[in-house]
């Protein structure tokens, strides 16, 4: 007779099968590696509070904000003329 | 492959506007007019048509393509791999502003003691185990929360109509022309053009010559939908509409019936963190495949992960709080949206559509 314990193991196995959550080839390496590295290196850097005078969202500022303020119509963007 | 239906596709597209536009859409809108800001929720209606121009070009070159492989097909593997990255960008700015909102959002109005990246945590995994199923399983999750949407949110809305009054749009469309347009900048490029991203499903649409319309119906039905929810928010609340973050919850707060019915922003914030983590998954299906693309991987299921993963860490990076997000969607989405999923992709179809022109010329003058 099977186990309960067998049998819910198999639903579990089932529903999380790990094996198909691992990456096969080098290609896939690789593009894992680098979006878990990213993951961990942006986690830590937010644990410890690592924000640079020039940081991404500035970036974004400076490169989208004159697109956005032309879409506006107005050069000074969605601030009260 | 699994395919979606129309229908499915729809109310995918439908959930992935409406999710954070009716947490944070009427707040955004109401910083630039209250009495035309019934009109700025129809921008949606334009993002959508925007969309659907780029979506019809699309199905048209690239039939069966993925955004990402039709950018490797007209820019040859290099360069396509570029765009794919600064695809996958844009994908992952969009997920972890989506989770930031979602944490900040239920953070404040029921979790207030609990960190935000635990909520967020919790969101991700789930949206990562749906983006793992595929879209398809997603598909049938946004068909299952229809019934329960269509029957609570009249409810709801209807219970808050009572206390109505007309007054803040007097006079008819009394503010000037710019400020209904400004307010309208955010629903158009921030949120309709977030309809682009049913390009990275077209591989599992069953018929994906109907996008743009499909694009389109879901455009107009959830500009309808944001416009009542913003004229009926300005209604009840009035002028403090300009000076909330979350109107909709301080609707949904104002609600008494009796000495039982009351508190049911319980109800609707449980609704908005459904419709969110359906926006997430809807999101992460989309940069799962453009990974999939870029990397080369004939799989798919090995990505949710790390996507999610990253997508959550960045959430938590990026935006230290709410204003920087309020202060990103306002000053800079419009614009970045606008290059990346409108003005780009639309000069890829621009070279193709040259290119096949020239190659037909070319035939003809050989064949004469």
């Amino acid at each position: 007779m099977t186990s309960v314990w067998a049998v819910l193991w198999a639903i579990l196995g089932a529903v999380v099968d790990f094996r198909r959550w691992v990456p096969k080839s080098w290609r896939e390496w690789l593009a894992w590696f680098i979006l878990t590295t990213l993951a961990i290196g942006v986690a830590v850097a937010a644990d410890l509070h690592l924000w640079p005078r020039l940081g991404p969202l500035h970036l974004f500022d400076l490169a989208f904000s004159g697109p956005s303020a032309w879409l506006y119509g107005t050069p000074a963007g969605p601030q009260e003329e | 492959m699994v395919q979606i239906s129309r229908y499915q596709l729809i109310l995918i597209l439908l959930w992935t506007v409406l999710g954070t536009g009716i947490v944070t859409m009427p707040a955004t809108i109401a910083q630039f007019t209250l009495r035309d800001a019934w009109i700025a929720g129809f921008g949606l209606l334009l993002g959508a048509a925007i969309c659907a121009l780029v979506a019809l070009a699309h199905v048209r070159l690239f039939p069966g393509r993925t955004l990402t492989q039709a950018a490797t097909d007209v820019l040859g593997p290099a360069l396509g791999r570029v765009y794919g990255i600064w695809y996958l960008v844009y994908g992952f700015v969009a997920i972890a502003t989506i989770g930031r909102e979602m944490g900040a959002f239920i953070g404040i109005s029921v979790l207030p003691n609990t960190p935000d990246f635990l909520i967020t945590a919790m969101a991700f995994a789930v949206s990562m185990y749906l983006s793992y199923l595929g879209i398809e399983v997603v598909g049938r999750v946004n068909e299952f929360i229809m019934p329960l949407a269509i029957i609570v949110a009249p409810i709801l809305f209807g219970l808050a109509a009572r206390l109505f009054d007309s007054s803040p749009f007097h006079p008819f469309l009394g503010d000037p022309l710019t400020a209904a347009w400004r307010a309208a900048v955010v629903p158009t490029f921030a949120y309709g053009l977030e309809f682009s991203i049913a390009l990275q499903w077209v591989p599992a649409l069953r018929t994906p010559r109907t996008l743009p319309w499909d694009i389109l119906i879901a455009g107009a039905i959830s500009a309808c939908v944001l416009s009542a929810l913003v004229v009926l928010t300005v209604g009840v609340l009035g002028d403090p509409t300009r000076y909330l973050n979350y109107p909709v919850l301080e609707l949904v707060r104002s609600i008494r019936q009796g000495k039982f019915v009351e508190r049911l922003d319980t109800l609707y914030v449980m609704g908005g963190g459904v419709t969110l983590v359906l926006k997430l998954s809807a999101f992460q299906l989309a940069v799962v495949e453009a990974v999939k693309d870029v990397s080369g991987s004939p799989e798919r299921t090995w990505i949710p992960v790390p996507v999610a993963l990253l997508g959550w860490s960045l959430s938590n990076y990026l935006f230290r709080n709410v204003f920087d997000v309020t202060s990103f969607i306002l000053r800079d989405v419009p614009g970045y949206f606008f290059i990346t999923v409108g003005l780009v992709p639309g000069a890829l179809y621009a070279v193709e559509a040259f290119r096949r022109a020239r190659t037909k010329s070319r035939r003809r003058l050989r064949g004469t």
